[in-house]
């Protein structure tokens, strides 16, 4: 049995791969293949798992959940755990099982509509740069450097500042910020990859430089993009919680676990729960999601070492 | 090398210009003037306040008028203190971060390299594993959440410090723990990969075949070469510092630069504001330069780039 895939999966092990080799082309065993190291690695899939049931919970419970996460009771002021409330209720009577699925909802969503952002302009960028070399290469990867130099997050604070602290803004000021790091690694690799056989062939038969560069650059880049892509998508979270932790984020009514922890933060000596729940959310999500794209990136590029 | 230094501070300027354009640009588009809020003033004040601050002028004539005092040291005045100079205020509050920034920093060194050293020498082992995870922890962790965590434990369930505040010597302990342990953590992974590339090398087998100590091996031969990637990391610590500073001067209530900043940008300061971002710029810039010079004494094969 001639098999793609036999030179680094063991053959009495194939049949517990997704999709069966035989039949696939030559193109896509290296997801195969990847899939396969990253079922095998304990952390990551356990990262996933993990993941995806609190983006469940975020997304799908309130659907269950009796109370709405804006929804004031003074009755049951700062109540802590019980059974009517599981995660206890905050200092304005709102119950925090809600608010702590709701803020997840947001946190989670900034992360992957400004990852997709910044990937979007990242990789076309980094791919038009690579791709054009030269002059325009120089030129576009000199203002990369210069962005670099800019300290982000004072000016993602000044843009809040500046232009109303809504919450489109925030997404695509955090987009806009992260696409250096991306256009510099796509850009390298469209280098290699231009100077490969099937991208001259391409040439040759006369396909427009944009067809090129969409159709057969960027599919050869998508695992290293994936990787990163993974990597930003805590980065982000991270950078969301700090503005709405310093109140230049998200806005009340609105809430992420960024302004859950200031608010807990807030009222830490008087309930201490109100800022230990979602801190744990928050940390939980950040630990998979790394650990997840450092497994990724192990799976994807098995030669990349580890540190 | 001082052809180096030269070009390195020449490349700083078009840098430095852009951020003070984009700044100053934003800021003037902003909607509302500093002195359109709360009480209103008879437009015939606000003619006055407008005139006196030059904001009636066309703003490139502003931009450059900014620019020029700039270069000069001048940031102008605050728009909220009243009678209070931007570069007064930052004269006033640097220190504090500064001392803050010191301390982390050397709570970071201090505890990583050590902590990088044990998990490199003894790899694979229950240190190194245990040393690691707690690092993984430190990165994964971040400011806002650790923060609030130790003050509650240490602060008011245990009572060992102030939960708040920048009065006694012991008000330095949680805020520096705090801003470091990330850098810490970081600090303890490059040190203990840097430490496993060199431990492997030609010239400490020769170490260790003319009979030195482990520990001379250690602490002599192998750490200069292994804290290379540590001092490379040095300069966008500094950023992340910076922003970290924000974070926990809010949490702690210190009086510092990171403090006032997000004051400013929360009541719309703008001279502050952009006083402090360029301020930032330049003490990033500088500390690049010379981390890039320290990675050349410590690494001679390097050549000025």
């Amino acid at each position: 049995m001639v098999n793609p895939c036999n030179l680094n999966v063991p053959e009495e092990r194939l049949p517990s791969l997704p999709i069966d080799l035989n039949q696939v082309e030559g193109g896509s065993s290296l997801w195969a293949d990847a899939w396969y190291r990253l079922r095998k690695n304990r952390f990551a899939v356990i990262s996933l798992v993990v993941f995806l049931g609190i983006t469940l919970f975020s997304y799908v419970g309130p659907f269950f959940c009796p109370y709405g996460f804006e929804e004031m009771d003074l009755a049951t002021r700062a109540q802590g755990l019980s059974l009517a409330h599981w995660f206890g209720t905050d200092g304005l009577g709102r119950d925090l099982l809600a608010r702590v699925m709701y803020g997840g909802r947001i946190s989670i969503g900034v992360g992957f509509i400004a990852t997709a952002i910044s990937l979007s302009i990242g990789v076309v960028y980094g791919a038009i740069s690579g791709y054009a070399g030269g002059k325009i290469d120089s030129v576009m990867m000199r203002l990369v450097d210069i962005l670099y130099a800019m300290p982000y997050a004072i000016f993602i604070i000044l843009l809040m500042v500046i232009f109303g602290r809504n919450i489109v803004l925030l997404f695509v000021a955090l987009g806009a910020v992260q696409w250096l790091t991306i256009a510099r690694i796509v850009r390298g690799q469209v280098l290699s990859l231009k100077k490969q056989e099937f991208v001259e062939a391409a040439v040759s038969l006369g396909l427009s430089d944009s067809r090129i560069i969409l159709r057969h650059v960027i599919p050869n880049v998508l695992g290293v993009v994936i990787v990163y892509a993974t990597l930003t998508v805590p980065s982000i979270m991270l950078l969301e919680a700090f503005l709405s932790f310093l109140g230049l984020g998200v806005q009340p009514p609105m809430a992420s676990w960024g302004v859950l922890i200031k608010d807990g933060a807030e009222n830490m000596t008087v309930y201490p729960w109100t800022l230990l729940i979602p801190s744990f959310f928050f940390s939980l999500t950040l630990f998979c999601l790394n650990f997840l794209g450092d497994g990724l990136r192990d799976a994807l590029d098995p030669r990349s070492s580890k540190d | 090398m001082f052809k180096f230094i030269l070009n390195r501070l020449l490349q700083a300027i078009p840098v430095l210009f852009i951020i003070v354009a984009m700044t100053f640009f934003m800021v003037r588009a902003a909607p509302g003037g500093p002195f359109s809020q709360e009480r209103k003033v008879s437009q015939q004040i606000l003619e006055k306040m407008n005139e006196h601050y030059g904001l009636n002028d066309p703003v490139y004539v502003q931009f450059f008028n900014y620019l020029k005092h700039a270069l000069q040291g001048d940031l102008g005045y605050s728009y909220k203190h009243e009678g209070r100079t931007v570069n007064e205020m930052i004269a006033e509050s640097f220190p504090v971060s500064l001392k803050l920034g010191a301390l982390s920093l050397l709570f970071a060194v201090g505890v990583g390299i050590p902590a990088g050293v044990l998990g490199a020498v003894k790899k694979n082992t229950f240190w190194d594993y245990s040393a690691m995870s707690v690092a993984l922890m430190g990165i994964c962790l971040p400011t806002f959440v650790v923060g609030p965590l130790i003050s509650l434990i240490f602060g008011l369930w245990l009572g060992w410090f102030n939960v708040s505040g920048w009065f006694e010597s012991g008000d330095v302990v949680l805020p520096s723990i705090t801003l470091g342990l990330a850098y810490a953590a970081y600090i303890a992974r490059l040190t203990r990969g840097g430490m496993l590339d060199v431990l492997n090398q030609d010239y400490i087998r020769t170490a260790r075949a003319k009979g030195l100590s482990p520990s001379a091996i250690v602490w002599k031969h192998a750490l200069k070469g292994g804290l290379l990637p540590v001092v490379s990391f040095m300069g966008p610590a500094l950023a992340g510092l910076i922003s970290g500073s924000f974070v926990v001067e809010t949490i702690f209530q210190i009086p510092g630069l990171g403090r006032h900043f997000v004051n400013a940008a929360l009541s719309r300061d703008y001279t502050m504001v952009l006083g402090t971002v360029l301020f930032y710029a330049v003490m990033i810039i500088i500390a690049n330069l010379v981390v890039d010079i320290l990675q050349v004494v410590l690494n001679p094969r390097l050549k000025y780039e």
